[in-house]
This record gives structure tokens, C-alpha cells and sequence, in this order.
């Protein structure tokens, strides 16, 4: 079972149908993270998250949204960030994995480039199912 | 198409058509930071990621669109906008991250694994060591070093049979996963060491490359072991000498005030002759317990017959005195070398005793099974059993008794288990290896 954002801990949610909501969805990952007293190199990457995200579900989910929500753990704190797309999922995450791969024509930086980005990162996808990707940085 | 087949080493800075798309973008930016232009900054980083130019190619680029601005004569009041300038180099950066920042730090992960791998290796009190198929040394640690007397440098010169005797050399080197050996290695001043050593192969991806092995001195151990070997087998002559003087020495005086009570008996009238009678019961008395003693010691029926007739014989015993039923069970394969005989004799004596004491048991069983090269056994009862751990905890007459039944057992290589808990009966199983 991936970790999802429970209805309670949802601070942000932004739908995703183009690229405003990419660009909103950015603004609204920054906004938390500096909330959330991240510096802001990590500001940065967190953005690049939510991009990377997002972008994955215009690519190939066409539609769906980004939960931001901050974590607390412990002593730790942290940024949540959860992209759901309604698409036709991934058949093979292994292979989405890994670097270089892509089903659309471009390196497939994206899923492989976040997991490096973050802490902590969870899939799952199925054909026919939509994506679901949860993702963890901590602050440091 | 994948990132590694495209082209590479192209000088963005050169490139007059990025050099105007990321001096437009720092522009857009200076004018309006707001997150449509980080993005925009964010894409920008990913296109020159996809196009193969580097961090590199990207400071030079910003160092290049930054110097105008930077210029007094530029439109743009500069005095906000080095913070912008920095902020839009980051985003431009950032997706080069997501491919570095991976690779830094499993690189660093890995650079630490391996540091706390050497330490270990180093600072193990075992001698830990790798070869290569042919058995040449190839790692050889400080542990290594201290019980061989070799250098690392010379050890790495060496065949790791050049360490060990002859005949432990003989003995293939790779054994079996989890299985341990016993060798003798000549250390580089002719001192020998007994080492407990283990193998197996290393591999690296997936193909056998060699061996890796520990090795742990146990000469203290064997020692100690021998010592206490000789130690008891010392006592057991005592204990036949004393069995000796008591049965055969006093047994002889006895027998003579036997005769003479016999000889007075017949001189005197029939109150006095009555009163030696009752001398003569006392007599019987002491004769017995003299007999008990002797053979207590020292069972003649155990050099004379074996362990088995020796354990029915002391179960008889015990059955007369305690009213608890003992069956011996089982065979020896015939006769085992004395000092094992010996020692499970004693612990038989031992662990019955302890049944008459305190187990309250209805049954015991003495069981022994010759398995290949050792005999093994144990003494049961269905008796109201006891806390092991507590009572070897203690120091008292009752955990000594435990402990010496252990160490005769260890002292001849072998094992000895204790099991019990209040309610379940207890047992003593033991294995002993009896070609030695």
C-alpha cells in the first residue's frame, strides 16, 4: 500500500489539465516548502518535483491532480507530495524506472530524476489504473 | 532514444541561439519573478539537459548573460536583481541534479560501506582473509598479521596452505558453507596455533572468484580443555587408588577382626557371645558401607564390563534406594575409549543422583546411540523438572553439579544440554565425537 495523503493533511490540491495548473502547482510546492522553513536550493527542488510530476501526467495521463501536504515525523519535517493521474497507467514500473526510458519519445528523466530528488518515493500503477506516485523530502 | 547517444560537448555559451534564449529568460525573470518564469527557467534546464550540455556549459552561459547586465550603462537596475540572477541559475540547474545527485550519493554510500568494511576487516579480533582460485592470498588482516607472525606483505606473497602444517595443508581448503574445521598453523617463528576456520567462495557477479575464510585461535580454548582432561582422568586414578585402599587394604583389616570376633564369639559365655553379635551386625554395617564407598569411587564393573552394565548397575541402585523406576537403554557399539567411559559414567552418576534428590520423578531413562564417530545419549525423568538458567546462575552445589557434567563433556570435544523447566521433567543430552 502506497502512503496516501489522508483527506485531513491535504494543505494544496491543484487539478492538473495543462500548463497553467503545472506552473500553479509549482508556485504552491515552492510556497510550502518556504512555509515549511526549507532553503532555498531545496525550495528549488521541490519545485522541480512537482514539474516533473506534473509533467508526467500531461504526458501521458492527460489529466489529473498534485496533493502537497507538510509531514511530520518524529523530530523530522518534511514536504508530501502525491501526483494522481486517471491514465492508462504503467505496465511495466521496473522498466519506467529506470533511466532512459520512455513511452513517449523523450528520455524519461522524469520518474527516475525524482526518485534521486527525494527522500522517500512510491508507485504504483497498473494498466488501465492511473499512476499514483508519493513522494517524501525531508528537511535537512 | 536515450540521454547517452546524445551529442555531447557542445559549447552552449558559443551558441548565439541559446545564448539569446537564456539571456531572454534572465530577462523575462529580472523583470518579473514569478513561478510562470521559474518554470520556464526549470524547462529551460531540463531542454540543455536533453541536449547533452553540462554544469559546466551552463555557469559559462550565465557568466556570459549575466556581464551585460551586470554593465552600468545596462537598462536594468541591478541592485535588486543579483538574488534573481542566482535564483534562475539554480532553477536552471536543478533537473541536472536529478541525474548527479543519485549518482553522489550512492557514491558516497558506497565510499562509506567500504570504509566500515575496512574497519571491520581491520579491527576483527578473527583472522579474516580472501585467495583466488588458486589459493594465493589476496586480503589478509591486522588478526592475521598478530597470530601468524607474517607481514601482510608477506602473507600476500603466499599460498594460504603455506600457513598451515602438512597435514592440515592436505585437507582441501574450501569446505562446505557453514562448516567449520579444526587446523594447525605454523606461525613465521615455528609456533603452532590451532585455528577454527571457515571458508566459502567469494564470488563477484555471480561467477567464483576465490575464497573468503575466518579463522579464530582457539589454542587457549583446546588447552584448557586438554588441561581439564588431564585433570580429571588425574582425579579418576586417585579416586581408583583410594577405591583401592578402601576395598582391598581395609576391606583386608576387616575381614580380620572379622576372624577374630569369630575366635573371642566361640571363648566366651552366651551374654557376651550375644553382645558380639550385635558387634558383628555394626561390622556388616561398616563392611557395606566400605564396599558402597569403593565403588562409588570407583566401579570396578566399568573397567571390567563397559558403560552400560556399569549405568544398569548404578540404575538398580538408585531404584533400590530412591523408588524411582530407571531403564538403561540402547548400546555403545561395544567398548569407547576410557576417559569417555568414564566421564559419562560420572555423568550418569551425576544427573541419577540429582533424579533421587530432587526430581520426584516416577521414571528415568538412560539412553546411549552410537552415531557413526560419537556416541551419543541422554538421561531423562518425568520428574517436576527445575529452572536451568536459574540454578546456573547460582553459584551452589546443584549448578557446580551442572557445570561439571558440561565440562567433562567439553573437555573430551563434545556437548552437553541441559534441558528442563519446572513441571516438564528434565534431560541431559550429550553427544561426544570418539575417535580422537
Amino acid at each position: 500500500m502506497p502512503a496516501q495523503l489522508g483527506p485531513d493533511l491535504v494543505e494544496v490540491l491543484v487539478r492538473l489539465a495543462g500548463e497553467e495548473g503545472l506552473v500553479e502547482a509549482r508556485r504552491q510546492g515552492r510556497l510550502l516548502a518556504a512555509r515549511t522553513g526549507f532553503r532555498e536550493t531545496d525550495r528549488a527542488v521541490i519545485a522541480a518535483i512537482v514539474s516533473e510530476l506534473g509533467r508526467n501526467i500531461l504526458l501521458y495521463g492527460a489529466s489529473g491532480e498534485i496533493a502537497l501536504a507538510v509531514v511530520e515525523l518524529g523530530q523530522r519535517i518534511g514536504v508530501r507530495i502525491a501526483a494522481r493521474d486517471e491514465g492508462p497507467g504503467i505496465p511495466d514500473i521496473m522498466r519506467a524506472m529506470r533511466d532512459g526510458y520512455s513511452s513517449v519519445g523523450r528520455p524519461g528523466l522524469g520518474l527516475p530524476g525524482v526518485r534521486r530528488l527525494a527522500d522517500e518515493f512510491e508507485i504504483t500503477s497498473a494498466p488501465g489504473r492511473g499512476t499514483h506516485v508519493v513522494v517524501t523530502k525531508w528537511r535537512s | 532514444m536515450s540521454v547517452q547517444t546524445i551529442q555531447h560537448k557542445k559549447s552552449a555559451h558559443a551558441d548565439p541561439s541559446i545564448l539569446a534564449r537564456y539571456d531572454e529568460l534572465l530577462r523575462a525573470c529580472l523583470q518579473k519573478s514569478d513561478e510562470d518564469t521559474l518554470s520556464r527557467a526549470h524547462q529551460f534546464g531540463r531542454d540543455m539537459l536533453d541536449q547533452g550540455y553540462g554544469v559546466l556549459d551552463i555557469v559559462a552561459l550565465h557568466h556570459r548573460a549575466v556581464g551585460p547586465l551586470v554593465d552600468p550603462e545596462a537598462s536594468v537596475d541591478l541592485a535588486m536583481d543579483q538574488d534573481t540572477a542566482a535564483r534562475v541559475l539554480l532553477e536552471v540547474l536543478t533537473p541536472f541534479e536529478m541525474t548527479h545527485r543519485g549518482f553522489r550519493v550512492a557514491n558516497t554510500s558506497l565510499q562509506e560501506s567500504e570504509e566500515r568494511f575496512r574497519e571491520l576487516f581491520e579491527n576483527a579480533n578473527d583472522m579474516l582473509f580472501t585467495t583466488d582460485l588458486a589459493g594465493r592470498l589476496t586480503s589478509f588482516n591486522r588478526a592475521g598479521e598478530r597470530l601468524s607472525g607474517f607481514s601482510r606483505a608477506e602473507a600476500l606473497a603466499m599460498d594460504l596452505k603455506d600457513l598451515f602444517t602438512e597435514a592440515a595443508s592436505s585437507a582441501p581448503m574450501v569446505f562446505s558453507d557453514l562448516q567449520q574445521r579444526e587446523l594447525e598453523m605454523i606461525g613465521r617463528d615455528g609456533r603452532r596455533v590451532v585455528l577454527e576456520i571457515s571458508t566459502r567462495p567469494l564470488l563477484a557477479d555471480g561467477r567464483e572468484v576465490g575464497m573468503q575464510g575466518i579463522a579464530r585461535d582457539i589454542t587457549d580454548r583446546r588447552n584448557a580443555a586438554t588441561a581439564l582432561r588431564h585433570l580429571n582422568g588425574h582425579l579418576e586414578d586417585k579416586a581408583k587408588r583410594i577405591a583401592h585402599a578402601l576395598h582391598d587394604e581395609a576391606g583386608q583389616l576387616l575381614a580380620t577382626v572379622y576372624l577374630r570376633v569369630a575366635e573371642i564369639s566361640g571363648e566366651l559365655p552366651a551374654l557376651g557371645r550375644r553382645r558380639m553379635e550385635e558387634l558383628r551386625t555394626l561390622l556388616d554395617q561398616v563392611d557395606d558401607q566400605l564396599r558402597r564407598l569403593a565403588y562409588e569411587l570407583r566401579p570396578t564393573i566399568l573397567d571390567d564390563l563397559g558403560l552400560v552394565p556399569a549405568c544398569q548397575f548404578l540404575a538398580e541402585g538408585v531404584s533400590r534406594r530412591s523408588r524411582v523406576r530407571v531403564l538403561v537403554k540402547g548400546t555403545t557399539g561395544g567398548r569407547v575409549a576410557p576417559d569417555v567411559e568414564t566421564a559419562l559414567y560420572r555423568i550418569a552418576q551425576e544427573a541419577l543422583g540429582n533424579v533421587g534428590k530432587h526430581a520426584r520423578a516416577r521414571t528415568a531413562t538412560v539412553e546411549f546411540e552410537r552415531k557413526g564417530k560419537s556416541l551419543r545419549g541422554s538421561i531423562r525423568d518425568d520428574g517436576i523438572g527445575f529452572d536451568v538458567d536459574g540454578v546456573l546462575s547460582r553459584v551452589g552445589p546443584q549448578g557446580l553439579g551442572l557445570m561439571g557434567m558440561r565440562e567433562r563433556v567439553v573437555a573430551l570435544g563434545g556437548n552437553l544440554t541441559v534441558r528442563s523447566s519446572p513441571g516438564k521433567g528434565t534431560s541431559v543430552e550429550f553427544d561426544v565425537p570418539l575417535e580422537s
